[in-house]
């Protein structure tokens, strides 16, 4: 008894007592020099870049990952002095919340009080929608690293403002599609069960290009389910989808509630395979799913599994610094931040107008998503990824590890 | 032909009184921006105040509703699909907005107002919940309905309405302010306002004067309504996309806690607490990860300190209260709450080892001990009478504390992070003199409340 | 359209068990208070994260928990009475001060906000806002074999540990000492002090007791879901607040009964094919419930609750 009570007073100071935690960058890594562009010299001693992400709340499990993946760049950059001997580099976060208006009094106070060759952010859509205008009324150039809703680059009215809207974060559209014909031509799709959370809009124009793709090779689907952010209980859609005898299930969710519908969906025997999107590219699918995630398809911008070599250091050096594998929002965050010092590089400016000319040049540049362009919109190209999940590790998908997985 | 005319007219007199305002407002948000409010927040802090409004209009009456969110999710969407879809003008779609809120309002009323209290509450939130689930499902059910073929979008369900047109200006929402508070002044003496009051004290005897009361009770849930749209579409046009989760369960509680924090003793109470809850937060913004901890103590500590909102420390009687070693105990307790807080959030970490006014981290343990010995001590004498600091004593101590509190919100103090710690030491400075009731002996009528629900 | 009924049925009958035990909490509070109490939901986060800290020690802090350092019968008790704990630090904090004012019931719940935030804020600053969960195993997962539904021991024990805690609650209100000091205390407070009643003692046993049926529903959250995060009473605050009113405010069989039926409702919509509006039905029902009979299935008239 005495012991029990003993752990109780521990328990309860240690929901008390204060952990301080510190973040210290690591030496090495990085993606180095690009080859594109010589050593600056015209820049100041400090160049500044803004970051508004979702650090408080619920939407933190995004937004922290975010800011590690730009302060990993950051240090890596002022390391290996990328923007010229006696620059640094300094990243300045704002926490954007969960909403539009935290995001727009967020962007607004950061640029006002800053001198910014660019801003890197909101991590939702919605707060995209509504910050980035902003940003781009006053000329500084954003770049989203977690924005996938369509029309995201061309939101204003006027173009020319639209001008200073970039992102690197595929758009599900690009994505999708991708997935679902290869996973249809190696796994011979011909009827899906769907699940969709409908009230958020990330998982939303996921489901919409889930539904096209599918639509567009002609798979069947048997049943559409829908569930709500925050749920934790998908047995009775699933028990319905599962009871139509589909070839896969086909969910659009964030990783939150997508390891809980893959545990479920194994717990009531369906041992199939499960196809997701970018929401589900987090270690936190195997972590958190364990053997239940092993035959989840993945489709996704960047592979963590990935053999290209700077992806495999990005993993390292970021596993190392923070005693996490990194999930696709810190690779895409820290890829924005080394394009980002790139355009800045190139520019040999930290005017923003500049960086903005820069930004939108940059061709074929290597990084851990692979080799990264704009297209004219300033969405980003480059090559996605299908994924599955095998010994509690992502895999490309081919013909062969789906037949180690479902032994067809 | 004539009509054209009349709103030209109508036209030229807004734009004249909005350059007027313009122009005396543009010093003020210059000064606002330098404090660390700018023009953004300032306008959510207005949209917040006419949100405070839209809740004393029904708390006024008695009515614990929970229901403005839900009100405010319809004049938003309405007045935005007025102005993308069909051009309207924006003072129109605002127009809009109100009437549909208003409108809705009605069916929901009748039935609902019935009810008391808590299960008031509830039954709004479950209205604003279907309002949200409306909003996501309507395009897939019309379309489902009507027009297969043809996708219908109207509300894009969980993306929003984008790419809305920024149309409100902060003179826009203090000119409604202004003209909602002289309407407000006027309704509280005539027979409207005096009718209200009769009802939120006693509803029975409010009757056998003859007062109608469904009657009142429907227009103050109606006008609530209305100037809940209007916040809805002043808010639309803000952030240029408006989607259903911005307007669930968390912001129809948020919109009675700005009643309750600023208090209801008056009508500018909701407008201070809504516009205290936008500023607190964005002026703890400094501290990151805690803010959100912080602004829930200090919502805390207003709440049991302030027991009359903050609208109380602008009236007299406020000022003439106070009891033997209550101010010791008040300094104990805010104390208590500070060593606590300052010990769960690692504020050390915030750039200095100093964490109150040149203090170092160990003289909070050794205040924290004073402090708690005086609680104890005190907590033993019994129940206080008579006996405490003069009047001037203490009002000359607790304008010295307001001054701090004020300089501590809006940070006229050298280093940034300051701002927070000077709030705490005004507030303790006010407690002991003894200016915040803590009293027990003070009580509150507390509204007429029944378990048993229906039937006024 | 083809239903798997059985399938279905345990479907809502174990997450009725999980709905019933948060909402006895909420229901012994208001039923003692005459009060919603928002923060209940946080405490209800606090007693998994308890839990969580109990089976895993510091690695919690830093990754994911692989195995368990206590056996689960130790962090099931450690996670109600940590919640428990808590629970009575919050009424301390955001309810007593007002109760000795008699300040409006308004101010009550919105304090309960304010002491909900500070909770959840503090659990994320700690844990951090990224998903957490219970090591593989810590319960088997494995479905019951020999039957014609999937049955898993983590939704039996969730199921029994619920009916039991829902028995003992109902024996402790209705048969002792302790049970009849807080109705008497919930019919009138002056009558219960004149009648000898510690007031204060009994308002801190209801909120302790309440707090631990909060972790014990958090510890099975956590269990049977595997998702835990410090927002993870947001979605069901909600839904316990539906329960209640359906089964009568402030009745303990009411909260049970009540969290059954929320969840056939919710899994039979589901099951009907209408998961897109599940929500509008339980929110229909919950206005429809209080417009037609305020007082839900089992509630009582003030006279005769006490």
């Amino acid at each position: 008894m005495k012991t029990l009570i003993r752990t109780i007073v521990v328990l309860t100071f240690a929901l008390v007592a204060v952990v301080p935690f510190q973040v210290q960058a690591q030496d090495g890594g990085g993606m180095g020099a690009w080859d594109g562009c010589p050593v600056p010299e015209n820049l100041p001693e400090e160049v500044t870049i803004g970051a508004v992400f979702g650090l408080s709340g619920n939407i933190a499990a995004y937004g922290e990952p975010q800011k590690r993946g730009v302060e990993l760049a950051v240090a890596e950059i002022n390391e290996a002095g990328y923007l010229g001997e006696g620059t640094t580099l300094i990243a300045v976060f704002e926490d954007g919340g969960s909403d539009g208006e935290a995001s727009i009094a967020a962007m607004d106070k950061l640029i006002a009080e800053n001198e910014l060759a660019a801003v890197i952010g909101p991590t939702l859509s919605a707060q995209a929608f509504a910050a980035d205008p902003i940003a781009a009324e006053n000329g500084v150039v954003v770049l989203g690293v977690s924005n996938t809703a369509a029309g995201l680059t061309t939101m204003n009215e006027d173009e020319e403002l639209d001008q200073f809207i970039f992102r690197n974060s595929l758009p599900e559209a690009n994505v999708i599609p991708n997935t679902i014909t290869k996973s249809t031509e190696i796994l011979g799709l011909e009827r899906v069960g769907v699940i969709y959370g409908n009230d958020d809009d990330f998982t939303l124009s996921g489901y919409d290009a889930f539904a096209d793709a599918l639509e567009a090779s002609e798979v069947e689907v048997v049943r559409t389910e829908t569930f709500a952010r925050g749920d934790v209980d998908f047995s009775p859609q699933l028990t319905n989808i599962i009871n139509d005898d589909p070839d896969a299930i086909v969910v659009s969710a964030l990783i939150a509630e997508a390891v809980p519908v893959v545990l479920q969906a194994r717990q009531l025997g369906y041992t199939g395979p499960i196809i997701g999107g970018n929401g589900f590219n987090s270690p936190a699918l195997f972590a958190q799913g364990g053997e239940a995630a092993e035959g989840v398809i993945v489709g996704a911008a960047w592979n963590i599994g990935s053999p290209s070599e700077l992806s495999v250091t990005f993993t390292e050096t970021f596993t190392e610094a923070y005693g996490a594998a990194p999930d696709q929002f810190a690779a895409q965050a820290y890829t924005g931040a080394w394009l980002v010092a790139t355009a800045i590089r190139c520019a040999d400016s930290a005017d923003s107008a500049d960086v903005r000319e820069a930004l939108a040049a940059i061709v074929d540049y290597p990084t851990p998503l692979g080799s990264f362009s704009f297209d004219e919109t300033r969405n980003p190209v480059h090559e996605p990824v299908v994924q599955i999940v095998q010994e509690g590790m992502f895999k490309l998908l081919t013909e062969e590890t789906a037949a180690q997985a479902f032994g067809e | 032909m004539r009509v054209a005319i009349v709103i030209d007219i109508i036209n030229a007199i807004f734009e004249f009184i909005f350059n007027v305002l313009n122009g005396a407002l543009d010093p003020i948000l210059t000064q606002l921006a330098e404090i660390g409010f700018r023009e953004p927040v300032v306008q959510f802090m207005l949209i917040n105040a006419i949100l405070g409004l839209s809740i004393y209009m029904t708390l006024n009456c008695g009515l614990f509703s929970l229901a403005n969110a839900g009100f405010m999710a319809v004049g938003a969407y309405v007045s935005v699909i007025l102005t993308q879809k069909y051009d309207a003008e924006f003072g129109l779609s605002l127009l809009g907005g109100a009437l549909a809120a208003g409108l809705v309002a009605i069916p929901i009323g009748l039935p609902v107002l019935r009810l008391r209290s808590v299960y008031l509450a509830i039954a709004t939130i479950g209205f604003g919940e279907i309002v949200r689930i409306v909003v996501l499902n309507v395009d897939t059910i019309a379309t489902d309905l009507f027009n297969p073929d043809e996708p219908i979008e109207l509300t894009f369900g969980a993306r929003g309405i984008s790419r809305i047109p920024k149309l409100t200006e902060t003179a826009h929402l203090v000119f409604f302010l202004i003209l909602m508070g002289y309407l407000l002044y006027r309704m509280q003496r005539s027979r409207f306002g005096r009718a209200m009051t009769a009802i939120r004290q006693d509803e029975k005897v409010a009757t056998t004067l003859g007062i109608n009361v469904v009657y009142y009770k429907n227009m103050a849930f109606i006008l609530g309504a209305m100037i809940a749209g209007v916040a809805g579409g002043f808010s639309g046009h803000a952030t240029r996309i408006i989607t259903p989760k911005d307007y669930g369960f968390d912001k129809a509680v948020d919109i009675l806690a700005y009643a309750v924090l600023g208090g209801l003793g008056h009508w500018s109470g909701p407008i201070i607490g809504g516009m205290a809850l936008k500023a607190i937060p964005e002026r703890l913004r400094y501290l990151n990860e805690y803010t959100g901890a912080l602004t829930g103590a200090v919502l805390l500590l207003i709440i049991i300190y302030l027991p009359s909102g903050l609208v109380s420390l602008g009236q007299p009687s406020f000022w003439r209260r106070g009891g033997r070693f209550e101010g010791a105990r008040r300094l104990a307790g805010i104390g208590v709450a500070l060593i606590v807080l300052t010990n769960m959030l690692p504020l050390r970490n915030l750039g200095s080892d100093e964490v109150l006014l040149g203090l170092e981290y160990w003289h909070l343990w050794g205040l924290g001990a004073g402090v708690g010995l005086i609680y104890w001590i005190t907590s033993r004498q019994p129940a206080s009478t008579g006996g405490r600091f003069s009047l001037p004593m203490s009002a000359v101590t607790g304008l010295l504390a307001l001054g701090l509190i004020i300089a501590g919100l809006i940070g006229r103090i050298d280093q940034p992070g300051d701002g927070y710690y000077v709030l705490v030491f005004g507030l303790l400075l006010a407690t002991a003199a003894g200016v915040i009731p803590y009293a027990p002996q003070h009580t509150e009528t507390p509204p007429a409340e029944q378990v048993e629900g229906s039937h006024a | 359209m083809d239903i798997n009924v059985p399938q279905q049925l345990v479907n809502a009958l174990w997450l009725g068990g999980l709905y019933s035990l948060f909402a006895l909490g909420y229901a012994l509070i208001f039923s003692v208070l005459g009060l919603l109490n928002l923060s209940h939901s946080a405490v209800f986060a606090c007693g998994a994260f308890v839990g969580l800290y109990t089976a895993c020690g510091d690695e919690v802090f830093t990754t994911t928990c692989t195995e368990l350092d206590r056996p689960i019968w130790i962090v099931i008790p450690a996670a109600m009475i940590g919640a428990g704990i808590v629970s009575v630090a919050v009424d301390r904090v955001a309810f007593w001060p007002l109760r000795k004012r008699n300040a409006p019931r308004m101010n009550q719940l919105i304090s309960s906000i304010g002491a909900a935030a500070l909770l959840v804020n503090l659990l994320q600053i700690q844990f951090g806002a990224a998903q957490q969960r219970f090591p593989f195993g810590s319960i088997p997962n494995d479905p019951v074999s020999g039957l014609p539904v999937v049955i898993t021991p983590i939704q039996i024990t969730a199921l029994v540990i619920a009916l039991g805690l829902m028995f003992a609650l109902r024996i402790l209100v209705k048969r002792t000492r302790l049970g009849r000091e807080m109705r008497t205390v919930a019919f009138n407070e002056r009558v219960a002090s004149l009648l000898g009643v510690n007031v204060d003692r009994t308002y801190m046993t209801a909120f302790f007791i309440a707090g631990a049926l909060a972790g014990a529903a958090g510890m099975m959250y956590g269990l049977a879901f595997n998702s835990m995060t410090p927002f993870m009473g947001e979605s069901v605050s909600l839904k316990g607040l539906t329960v209640i009113v359906l089964g009568g405010l402030g009745s303990i069989e009411g909260a049970v009964i009540g969290g059954f039926l929320i969840a056939a409702i919710e899994v039979f919509s589901v099951a009907l094919g209408r998961s897109d509006i599940r929500d509008a039905f339980v929110f229909l029902l919950l206005f429809v419930i209080l417009v037609v009979r305020p007082r839900g299935l089992l509630g009582q008239g003030v006279e005769d609750r006490a």
